[in-house]
């Protein structure tokens, strides 16, 4: 696996609240901002991978792959997508697959969401019948159980979303950017789903992403800084559901972590920067410890004292995150990894950065915060 | 009228749904290991050959909970602040609850469902703190 795959194009729409822009129009930017970007012959495009759950309309894209298929695991699309496109490209079958995600939910755009919103399609459906609605609950219920288990607060929480937002402003493309608040600005927010006030949780965006992955000696004709698959894991949250400790889990984070570092033949020290699936607080808390950056118990004050700001131990969503950049579900993630290994990060950039790690977070349960998870390890050295 | 749309019980689920009508709790057990389930599964161990929905207590305690201050549909904007309890069935399974409105939840309260309130377009009764039973 390690250095045999490697991102040689991205493209990254406008990001934003009411684009006006509908989300096939915004896939189409993208697609065609990593094709510049690869510097690759848009014929050459053989694989296409929706990282959603509805069906692509190539006509539109202008493209011509010889296979296209949707790939959907709610925000764990995003990283299972570079795998699957790693795995046609193993198996002789494409050279340079383009994974693709765009969505319009501000504007009124999201394919296969027409019409009103049906909680089945959040999985476990029933607990919404006692008004468990939505993902912020569903987080809730992990952010409550930490807070008990460790006598962790809300400001805890807050800590981290003043980090993030600290972050955002540093980057003129965060929706957070310009808009700085603290941890009183924090307290003082609604509460919407105790625990979590607004301030914890991100907002829906617009936009799209596409990555050009390819074959690794492909990857170096074709860009300057290639990025390369060092090791990936799955986990899924059944398993501690089944257990359960499911509450305990944001994701299911240990084999997946085991398994990406043996791949990658790396360690926890080794990695320079993470990029966590944030859409609320405490998945940065509840990640940082089942990763091992921190002690258990101990994210709150980790991040107080800085642990995941530019000079921390471990920085961590320099970009701002979902919860002070931008929404593109796994993607938001996986671009600011990219930009890091690229050196591409600007006023956020991470000295020296050479192992990136990042979190795929998906499929909300109606029960839980989701099921599906990935930890990929991304690298600038194969 | 709501800008949600409810599941509908699936028939895989209709004998918990009729086992409330009858102030019944149901799980789905499997006969070969014992162990309880909820809705209807298979068990991991194995599989569909010995599930069968069987009365349980509906009694448990409050493993985690998150109280609403947002109604997330029109039709809810009178019910919030209220709290929605996962509940730890003595018998294992999770079991999402409202709980009783006025009571105040915290890990480890002991409830059970109140299974004299009125299943109303299959809306599960909720929770109430277990004042009458005996600590496990």
């Amino acid at each position: 696996m390690r250095g045999k795959f490697a991102v040689a194009g991205l493209g990254v729409s406008q990001q934003g609240v009411k684009l006006g822009i509908s989300d096939l129009e915004l896939r189409r930017q993208a697609v065609e901002l990593a094709i510049e970007d690869a510097g690759i012959e848009r014929t050459a495009i053989d694989g296409y991978i929706h990282a959603w759950d509805t069906r692509e309309d190539l006509r539109y894209l202008g493209l011509s792959p010889s296979f296209a298929s949707a790939l959907f695991a709610g925000g764990a699309s995003a990283s299972m997508s570079l795998l699957a496109a790693a795995g046609a490209i193993a198996t002789g079958q494409a050279d340079a697959v383009a994974c693709v995600f765009g969505l319009a939910p501000t504007s009124g755009y999201v394919p296969g969401r027409e019409g009103a919103k049906t909680i089945g399609a959040f999985g476990y459906g029933y607990a919404s019948k006692a008004g468990l609605i939505g993902a912020a609950s569903a987080h809730a219920l992990h952010a409550r159980w930490y807070m008990d288990e460790y006598g962790a607060t809300s400001a805890d929480l807050g800590a981290v979303a003043v980090a993030l937002r600290e972050h955002a402003c540093r980057r003129p493309e965060a929706l957070g950017y310009g808009k700085p608040f603290t941890l009183a600005d924090h307290q003082t927010s609604k509460m919407i789903v105790d625990p979590l006030r607004s301030l914890d949780c991100c907002r829906d965006s617009d936009g799209a992403v596409a990555v050009i992955i390819t074959g690794a000696e492909r990857a170096r004709e074709l860009h300057p800084r290639p990025v390369y698959l060092l090791g990936a894991g799955y986990g899924h949250n059944i398993r501690n559901w089944h257990n359960g400790t499911v509450y305990a889990h944001h994701d299911d984070i240990a084999p997946a972590a085991a398994k990406a570092f043996a791949q990658a033949g790396l360690t926890i020290d080794d990695v320079d920067v993470a990029s966590f699936y944030d859409p609320f607080t405490i998945s940065v808390l509840m990640q940082l410890e089942a990763y091992g950056f921190c002690k258990p118990g101990q994210a709150g004050a980790f991040v107080r004292d800085g642990g995941i700001g530019l000079g921390g131990s471990i920085p961590t969503n320099t970009g701002g995150g979902q919860l002070s950049g931008f929404y593109a579900a796994g993607f938001t993630a996986l671009v600011e990894a990219i930009r890091q290994l690229r050196s591409e990060a600007e006023a956020g950039q991470v000295k020296d950065a050479e192992v990136a790690l990042v979190s795929g977070h998906g499929l909300n349960a109606g029960v839980q915060n989701t099921w599906g998870h990935v930890t990929l390890l991304l690298g600038n050295q194969s | 009228m709501s800008d949600v749309r409810p599941p509908q019980p699936g028939a895989l689920d209709q004998p918990f749904w009729d086992g409330l009508n009858q102030q019944q709790f149901l799980l789905h057990r499997c006969g070969i290991c014992g162990c309880h389930y909820w809705p209807a599964s298979c068990c991991v161990a194995h599989g569909a050959a010995a599930m069968a929905w069987v009365p349980t207590s509906g009694c448990g305690e409050v493993h985690t909970y998150t109280i609403f201050h947002r109604a997330y549909t029109t039709d809810m904007a009178d019910q919030v602040p209220y709290t929605v309890c996962v509940v730890k069935l003595d018998e294992g399974p999770f079991f999402h609850a409202r709980l009783q409105s006025g009571l105040t939840p915290c890990r480890g309260l002991r409830v059970c469902v109140d299974l004299g309130a009125p299943v109303i377009d299959g809306v599960p009764p909720p929770f109430q703190i277990a004042r009458q039973l005996p600590e496990k």
